[in-house]
């Protein structure tokens, strides 16, 4: 049981972290700072199960962990499992696409052309693929050949397209997005 | 613990593999619904799991945890393939002829309209957004969501994607 409550605590703290890091730091993209403090979360539950006793000041015999080392390894996975629905919830609800609607929406009514309109910038470049398509080439995802504007996989990027397409054909979705 | 861990591990792989199977035979309207079905109708073959490998108090407590948190594991990575713009991009570009394709060519066939009325649709039937006169507005439910995606974002001091440029 010592791992379980580490690692919720350990959870507890790191979600406190990242939002105050969010309001102290300008923070451009917030899955690097999501990252790295989580790295450092797992590093602090490691730490704080290593140095705590095995009852926790307060457990009772009978929760005593018989294997340490599973539940040390049970803890951090739970620690990541958490993660992941914390950085899931974070992109879904902070920077999702429908997120933006419902908070345009929460400003004032508009048509569906007024919404459309505002996920264009002045040039009648959209917000989408505006930042989405430099975003995948700085990354290594993609080529895009400047002067014709056709895009290409890059190694890297056509793993993670076949996984994508096996992986909705095992779902049996559509296109999705 | 193990038996808890080895009960919730082995539930989990039962529930998936029976919907993967049932969205092939016959594909849910609404997918969130389809899932949170099979993991609660797998929850009484976890207990009964638990139950003969002879488990204790604190094996139930760490199947059902676990059980728990591979269900939002599995819905959350079902989202991210499923409402993603960009691996939907990245596939597209994959079955473009030669593996190449133009971004005007993208923006065709998934457009940044069609995207948002699209959302606005699906927002509609969940009862988030309401049509009135030709405009959109929200819903009480999505008055409510709204609310706390602002103050959220407010927290994190993060933009929403219109913003982004």
């Amino acid at each position: 049981m010592k791992g379980v409550l580490l690692s919720f605590a350990a959870f507890l703290l790191y979600v406190v972290a990242t939002a105050l890091l969010s309001r102290i730091l300008l923070v451009c993209r917030h899955a690097k700072l999501f990252i790295r403090t989580f790295l450092a979360a797992e590093a602090a539950y490691f730490l704080a199960y290593a140095l705590t006793p095995a009852n926790l000041w307060f457990l009772p015999a009978r929760l005593l962990a018989p294997s340490p080392w599973l539940e040390i390894l049970l803890g951090a996975f739970i620690l990541a499992l958490n993660f992941h629905s914390y950085f899931d919830w974070f992109f879904a609800f902070n920077g999702g696409f429908s997120t933006s609607l419902l908070l345009l929406l929460l400003r004032s009514r508009a048509s569906s052309e007024e919404l459309i309109a505002k996920f264009h910038d002045a040039g009648g470049r959209d917000k989408i693929y505006g930042w989405r398509l430099p975003r995948l080439e700085e990354t290594g995802y993609l080529r895009i050949n400047p002067a014709t504007r056709v895009c290409s996989l890059t190694p890297k990027g056509r793993v993670v397209a076949i996984l994508t397409r096996f992986i909705k054909r095992l779902l049996n979705l559509g296109h999705g997005g | 613990m193990t038996t808890g861990l080895l009960a919730a591990v082995a539930t989990t792989i039962l529930w998936i593999l029976g919907h993967l199977v049932s969205m092939h035979i016959r594909p849910a309207g609404h997918r969130f619904i389809a899932m949170a079905r099979a993991y609660l109708v797998s929850a009484p073959v976890l207990v009964a799991l638990v139950f003969f490998l002879h488990g204790d108090a604190t094996a139930y407590f760490y199947a059902a945890l676990l059980h728990l948190l591979l269900f939002f594991l599995f819905v959350e990575c079902f989202y991210h393939v499923e409402r993603s713009v960009t691996l939907r991009l990245m596939v597209e570009i994959l079955e473009a002829p030669r593996g190449q394709t133009s971004i005007d060519d993208i923006m065709k066939g998934y457009s940044v309209d069609d995207m948002i009325r699209r959302r606005l649709e699906d927002m509609s039937r969940s009862s988030l957004v309401t049509r009135s006169d030709g405009k959109w507005m929200l819903a009480p439910k999505g008055r409510r969501l709204a609310r706390m995606m602002d103050f959220s974002c407010k927290i994190y001091r993060s933009k929403p994607q219109n913003e982004r440029l």
